[in-house]
């Protein structure tokens, strides 16, 4: 097998016994050392790399990291960094689940990507904090010198709302995602590539597949985790767990309680067209949410610095789930720095993916089944699976 | 992650790009600005080059890149 890609990837193994999916193995070469690396840069340095060397959630990362130093060092930033971090935050989920659904998604339907559409939507989405934090300091901590191109991002979601509404609703999201009925009778007509993914599920019987022992990760303890990562370390970043629990991180998890999902849930269980929905519902809940704070973004200076040591912690809800960064600063310089991302809840061995799997009707759609039930939980990497008969 | 990786040839809409000593044939093609010979652009899964790095950021990049890589024991070890 040729090694993995540098940024690491995930490897599926699902064997087969009687008809069913038997044992499920993963094999994760995911970057665990990503947060020792930054050790001996200060703050700044470290904070300003994170965009570029986690650029598929760089705004979430940016953001766990700066909440952490920040909690080390104690600065608090000032209410317009927090809505513009809100709305930055907001820009990516939209981005990363619109790239979901439009780039991956076809897939599953043997249609191709709708690449053009990809393109217009990261011209409209991405680099976004350029237009907010136009002298390029995003990474002080505290909020560098905020200065928002409001007429620029005010274009910018007007064009990622027209895509959007014309590639993935086709109509307005309310009136696709509003109810169970609704979302049935959108799938049904077919208007868009996601709109026919829906349909084929629930015409293959897919809805349920890969439901398994539920368990969503909505509270979590920082008190709890700072002493995971401190007596457990790598063991935890790679292999986290709540008391021996692996709950599913995600839109799922965020998202269970929206209507729709909680139908999907009911009707279907925490499988793979729950999953879906709770994504196309929450990438129509960014985009609102993207308008509804673009009014609150103004000129705003940062915050000044404090202390020069201590530890803090930064949670952020990233579009694939909750991210963790952990910094302990001595003398203004990194002395530790964890990162736990949400790929290592849904992808643990025990977790999420694994319980959905575990026992599933293998047939000749399993590789189609579980294929899509991947991208449904959604790695930041890329997965590969192999299956192995019996016998 | 994504690694800051360096255009060694272009074909119409597909490059070679070259990082740690590995190549890998990539898409241009939602890439919003032109890119040439030894420009440096960020990978992501699926096999697309996604935006254009800024010289300076990505050599920044790639130094904290390549001490990932040696905690973690060289590249494209799995751990």
């Amino acid at each position: 097998m040729s090694p993995p890609p540098l940024e690491g990837a995930i490897e599926l193994r699902l064997r087969l016994a009687d008809g069913r999916v038997g044992a499920v193995e993963v094999r994760n070469s995911r970057p665990f050392h990503a947060g020792r690396a930054l050790a001996g840069r200060t703050a700044k340095d470290a904070l300003a790399l994170l965009p570029t060397a986690f650029s598929l959630c760089g705004t979430a990362h940016l953001l766990a990291g700066l909440q952490a130093c920040e909690g080390a060092t104690g600065v608090v930033a000032a209410a317009p960094h927090q809505a513009a971090r809100k709305f930055l935050l907001a820009g990516e989920t939209t981005l990363e689940h619109g790239q979901r659904v439009l780039r991956d998604w076809p897939h599953f339907l043997g249609e191709p990507a709708d690449l053009a559409a990809v393109k217009e939507l990261r011209s409209a989405l991405s680099g976004l904090l350029g237009l907010v934090y136009p002298h390029r300091d995003w990474m002080t901590p505290g909020g560098g010198r905020m200065a928002p191109e409001t007429d620029k991002l005010s274009r910018r979601l007007g064009r990622a709302a027209a895509l959007i509404l014309r590639h993935v609703f086709a109509r307005p999201a309310v009136e696709a995602i509003g109810s169970a009925a609704a979302f049935a009778e959108w799938a049904e007509r077919g208007g868009t590539g996601a709109a026919r993914l829906i349909a084929r599920v629930l015409e293959t019987r897919s809805s349920g597949y890969g439901a398994g022992p539920s368990g969503l990760l909505t509270d979590v303890d920082a008190v709890f985790l700072v002493d995971r990562f401190k007596v457990e370390d790598l063991d935890f970043i790679s292999r986290p767990h709540l008391r021996g629990r692996v709950p599913e991180t995600g839109p799922l998890a965020r998202q269970a309680g929206h209507p729709l999902v909680a139908t999907l849930l009911d009707v279907h269980g925490n499988g793979v067209l729950a999953r879906l929905a709770a994504r196309l519902v929450e990438m129509a809940s960014a985009l609102g949410d993207l308008q509804a704070l673009l009014p609150s973004l103004e000129n705003s200076g940062g915050a000044g610095g404090a202390a020069q040591s201590g530890e803090g912690i930064g949670m952020v809800e990233a579009a694939r789930g909750l991210l963790v960064h952990h910094a302990e600063l001595t003398a203004g310089r990194i002395a530790a720095y964890r990162i736990l991302s949400p790929t290592e809840w849904n992808f643990h061995p025990t977790g999420p993916l694994v319980r959905g799997l575990e026992g599933a009707e293998a047939g000749p759609e399993l590789e189609w089944r579980a294929g899509l039930l991947v991208t449904a939980i959604d790695p930041c990497v890329s997965c590969a699976i192999a299956i192995e008969n019996d016998g | 992650m994504a690694i800051p990786s360096r255009i060694i040839a272009i074909d119409g809409l597909e490059a070679t790009v070259e990082s740690f000593g590995a190549m890998r044939r990539v898409s241009l093609m939602l890439l919003d600005e032109p890119v040439g010979l030894g420009d440096l652009v960020l990978v992501q899964a699926g096999g697309f080059a996604s935006r254009k790095v800024d010289p300076e950021e990505g050599e920044a990049a790639l130094e904290y890149l390549a001490q990932v890589l040696e905690l973690a024991g060289g590249a494209g070890e799995p751990e």
